[in-house]
């Protein structure tokens, strides 16, 4: 449902990405991992549509990217940025309503969705406040359940019966300001998002968090596709040290993804 | 149990407030309606309520008026009165201007003035009465004049700022400040040199035109602000999604859906369109764009479904106020209205900082 074939992106005579190919189906969680600057997030901002790639094609549901009008493709992917900021005194419950805008619903379908969300992703208790007075690890959270409110489908279902088919979530740095409980308790929420369909793109420096998680692994290294695949052939010594110029130690782990260490 | 009595909690939180911000807006507006009443009845000629009812009842059956009347219904109706709907279209535009130029550029400290709106309209404005001067023949189409040129002199300015601040990206908003900055100067330098170069007349006509006015409102200039302001104050209530989405910056609008450029440059063209109206028919009215914005969110936070209406109710409210306070306090000499909301606005605007200092509670 979603194919990136070789796209390059160069600015002001500089190679930003070059030939990354990459391709997804609904319920793929795929994990991008690379130095800091080797154009992780500016990937995952291609994927979205906020940068036009120089070179190469990039189709989402078999339309190009590129000729998806804006509103139909906010209901369709989204978008989790790294640093979320309000510049206005706007209330966490004003914040999810904003994803609901452009839906065709009553106020209580929206509100039931919110509440649904908000319970699932415990925020329901920053119902009042201020988002700018709230921690990273609860602002973040709030952004999260923004974004699959976004795509969640106009019905007034419980949220937990949606079938995210067909859907794109980006997602960068998701887990950086959260604390080790919702670390955990987030991936598990976006992989059971995954088996409803939902294809997920996440930007991590965190590898022993999310690559349990991951379907495939994309290793980038200067703007260059190093490794791709599945996790546990992708996270080699080799791999990790030309990725990153250091050589780590991997543990192995029964049935999952070595933990990778210094 | 708690799962399913939420959305009903949250549900009637959200409709007890929605409720609570219209009937302000509501009650803010009635506050207007009686300030018009006000204001028909202070200035120079003081009319009382049971005097101008009598009028308004003595006109409406067709009974004959003394001089005494007919002077005062003029003054009532041919003065007064245009200049109160004037007043409450020029607040509610300015007011609602400087609200989506905060809301674009996501700084309370914005007003239209920033990007250098009403420095060209002063600058055109200042060349125009300058020139009439010189040339006496001019003088008839004076009026009419002035305000094109201010009109044209704001467009203008905006569309040099758009310019500059224009990327591949979009228009950059710290660009777009700068360039406003330079314009301003640019403009401010441009009047200085004119009226160095003026004579004590046109000095003095300069002055009070950069001060702001509500004096000379015929009904003509009320009726041309009414067929193209209404429809810009309908746009403004059309940008309420938008600038709720431009709050979480532009990336995050963009991938909300607005299409970010397009509506950057709808407001920008609308803000310049409606100050340049504003300035080019009453001169620099400063201070309503910053400060009412500011007090339109202490009391309805900071949603622009509400914020944009409140703003527009609420500048015309204070639109109203000083003009009455122009007229009434120092009868029959009449102040600028431009120096009564500055005077009152800047001191208030300072007050607002400092109680809200080191809690940011509201912008």
């Amino acid at each position: 449902m979603f194919e990136m074939k070789e796209i390059s992106l160069n600015y002001r005579e500089k190679t930003i990405l070059q030939d990354i190919s990459l391709s997804l189906n609904s319920g793929d969680f795929v994990t991008v991992i690379g130095e800091n600057g080797c154009g992780k997030s500016t990937l995952l901002r291609c994927v979205a549509g906020l940068h036009q790639q120089t070179t190469g094609s990039i189709r989402f549901q078999q339309k190009c990217l590129k000729q998806w009008p804006i509103q139909a493709l906010a209901k369709e992917r989204a978008f989790v940025a790294q640093s979320n900021q309000v510049h206005f005194a706007f209330l966490t419950e004003n914040l999810l309503k904003l994803a609901r805008a452009d839906q065709l619903e009553t106020e209580q379908q929206s509100t039931l969705l919110i509440c649904q969300l908000a319970e699932k992703l415990n925020i329901s208790h920053l119902f009042g406040r201020d988002v700018r007075s709230l921690s990273g690890g609860e602002r973040q959270r709030v952004f999260i359940a923004k974004a699959l409110l976004q795509l969640l489908p106009n019905s007034n279902q419980k949220c937990t019966d949606y079938v995210y088919e067909n859907k794109l979530l980006l997602l960068d740095e998701p887990t950086s300001a959260l604390d080790f409980r919702f670390q955990k308790a987030m991936m598990d929420l976006v992989q059971e998002f995954c088996q409803q369909g939902l294809a997920v793109v996440c930007v991590s420096h965190d590898m022993n968090l999310v690559l349990p998680y991951a379907t495939q692994v994309l290793m980038l290294a200067q703007g260059r596709c190093l490794a791709k695949g599945q996790a546990k052939d992708v996270i080699t010594i080799a791999n990790l040290s030309d990725c990153f110029g250091v050589t780590p130690k991997l543990i192995p782990q029964t049935g999952s993804v070595p933990y990778i260490t210094h | 149990m708690y799962t399913d009595s939420l959305p009903v909690t949250l549900q009637a939180v959200l409709a007890q407030r929605q409720k609570k911000y219209e009937r302000g807006i509501w009650l803010t507006a009635g506050l207007g309606l009686l300030l018009v009443v006000v204001g028909l009845q202070a200035g120079s000629v003081a009319q009382s309520s049971t005097e101008m009812f009598q009028l308004v009842l003595q006109k409406f059956t067709s009974q004959d008026l003394t001089h005494q009347q007919t002077i005062h219904w003029y003054i009532f109706s041919e003065l007064r009165a245009p200049r109160m709907v004037m007043a409450i279209f020029v607040g509610a535009l300015l007011a609602m201007s400087g609200c989506a130029m905060q809301g674009l550029v996501r700084n309370p400290l914005a007003d239209p003035g920033l990007i250098g709106i009403s420095a060209g309209a002063a600058a055109a404005a200042a060349t125009t009465l300058a020139l009439i001067n010189h040339y006496p023949e001019l003088e008839l189409a004076g009026q009419y004049l002035i305000a094109a040129s201010a009109f044209i002199g704001a467009l203008l300015a905006v569309w040099i700022v758009l310019l500059v601040a224009k990327t591949p990206m979009g228009t950059a908003i710290s660009s777009l400040i700068l360039a406003g900055v330079a314009v301003n100067a640019l403009a401010t330098t441009h009047i200085g040199a004119i009226s160095y170069m003026a004579n004590d007349d046109a000095l003095r006509q300069i002055t009070y035109w950069t001060m702001g006015s509500l004096g000379g409102i015929n009904w003509q200039k009320v009726l041309f602000v009414g067929a193209v302001g209404v429809p810009a104050i309908g746009v403004f209530l059309h940008l309420r999604k938008a600038l709720n989405m431009l709050a979480l910056g532009e990336n995050e609008a963009q991938c909300m859906g607005l299409a970010v450029t397009k509506y950057k440059r709808l407001t920008l063209w609308l803000v310049a369109f409606s100050v340049a109206l504003a300035t080019a028919l009453c001169g620099i009215i400063g201070f309503v764009g910053l400060v009412v914005p500011h007090i339109a969110r202490s009391l309805f936070g900071a949603d622009h479904r509400y914020l944009m209406p409140a703003c527009g109710v609420l500048g015309a409210v204070l639109m109203l106020l000083a003009d009455i306070i122009s007229r009434a306090l120092f009868p029959p000499l009449e102040i600028p209205i431009g120096i009564v909301t500055s005077a009152v606005g800047a001191p208030f605007f300072l007050y607002l900082l400092a109680k809200g200092k080191g809690q940011s509670s509201y912008v």
